[in-house]
């Protein structure tokens, strides 16, 4: 299935750097289809031409990618030895994090090649794009808080496309590389926190990717997303559970404890999928603490 | 500690950790050579290492172990010893 130059330079630079983490591409690569290389032939097209913007290639992206590994590795031998995650304030992770542009550059590159590489992230994104299309004629007004790399925004984009589209992030690097990435001018970029924005805006579809585990109270931004939704309108959330990593705050240690706090807050779950990044029955991944995707698609009460 | 002895216990941790006595490491041992050591069991590996040898290895460390001599040269280097 290695049919492209740059997914063969892809594992081969992965392989010269992390051997281990080769197997584990490869292997993930060998169970695939042909969509997900269709996929992923488009993401990289569009992915080199951001990159060239910035005087970047694809061997530069797969550095910021292979750092991301090495400290996702580390940091989940650290969550080993503590059982909890290593930064407990917002504040820190904003300062250390959020506002570092060269770090979140390097960190959001990593995780956008993750999309498809990581077995986890890519059954999410996928459940994403194949869902959202029924709810075409439904939605008017569509907001994603913590757009981060931008690459669902840039489905949103193309799934309604006559939406009005709002982006709020805390974070001015994930709101410029959003732009970047997506080439869109159509949405309001607004660099803000969600608690911040007002409630007069209803929502028909909210896209909250991989947000609760950033905060320290997650119930907060579920309940701010049930106010800024329309009744019987939509939230597609996404939280990783046992997934350390330098900017993840609240721990989930399965997946269930994500769908009762999505259910506290006054939502139902029409559809959810749960995977974890390795691929292993869910006996060993639990016994192992293995990271792991939740995502569901919710609606408000109404 | 010498070079036979540090591999001997990484011999042991290997086994334990992948449920398989039968494996016997060498300094060139690899991924590839050694059925389970995965990324999976990477991380219960370097965890188990640190834990028996009292050191913590870096992101970048870990990244770049291509065999078991990469490991052990740099358990070695924690503790002011000489190379496998």
């Amino acid at each position: 299935m290695l049919d492209s130059d740059d997914l063969n330079m892809i594992v081969a630079r992965i392989e010269a750097k992390n051997p281990l983490h080769a197997k584990k591409i490869k292997k993930h690569l060998k169970t695939q289809d042909s969509i997900f290389f269709e996929r992923l032939t488009d993401f990289l097209g569009a992915y080199k031409a951001f990159l060239k913007k910035q005087g970047q290639g694809l061997s530069d992206a797969l550095d910021c990618y292979l750092r991301l590994v090495a400290e996702v590795t580390l940091d989940h031998v650290r969550f080993l030895e503590t059982g909890r995650y290593a930064n407990q304030n917002f504040e820190e992770v904003k300062e250390n994090v959020y506002d570092q542009p060269d770090i979140m550059d390097s960190y959001m590159k990593g995780l956008l090649l993750s999309q498809f590489f990581w077995r986890q992230h890519y059954a999410v994104f996928s459940f994403f794009i194949e869902a959202l299309p029924s709810f075409q004629s439904m939605v008017e007004n569509y907001l994603e808080i913590g757009c981060g790399h931008g690459l669902y925004l840039s489905q949103a984009l193309k799934i309604f496309p006559k939406a009005n589209i709002d982006v709020v992030d805390i974070s001015a690097s994930s709101l410029a590389m959003a732009r970047l990435f997506t080439l869109s001018e159509r949405p309001r970029y607004i660099q803000a926190d969600i608690h911040d924005v007002q409630e007069s805006e209803k929502y028909d579809f909210i896209t909250l990717g991989e947000v609760l585990e950033h905060v320290q109270d997650p119930k907060k931004i579920l309940a701010k997303v049930n106010a800024l939704l329309k009744p019987q309108g939509l939230l597609f959330v996404t939280a990783p559970a046992n997934a350390p990593a330098k900017d993840h705050l609240y721990l989930f240690h399965n997946e269930q404890e994500i769908k009762d706090m999505i259910l506290k807050a006054g939502l139902n779950i029409v559809k959810d999928i749960h995977v974890y990044a390795e691929d292993v029955d869910s006996t060993r991944a639990q016994e192992l603490k293995v990271s792991s995707l939740y995502a569901a698609l919710a609606q408000k009460k109404g | 500690m010498d070079q036979i002895e540090i591999l001997k216990k990484l011999n042991g941790i290997f086994n334990q950790v992948l449920h398989d006595p039968a494996i016997v490491l060498k300094s060139e041992t690899t991924a590839s050579d050694v059925e389970g050591w995965d990324s999976l069991t990477h991380v219960q590996l370097i965890f188990a290492i640190e834990k028996e040898f009292k050191i913590r290895f870096s992101a970048l460390e870990i990244q770049q172990f291509a065999n078991v001599g990469d490991i052990c040269q740099k358990i070695q280097e924690r503790q002011g010893s000489r190379a496998c």
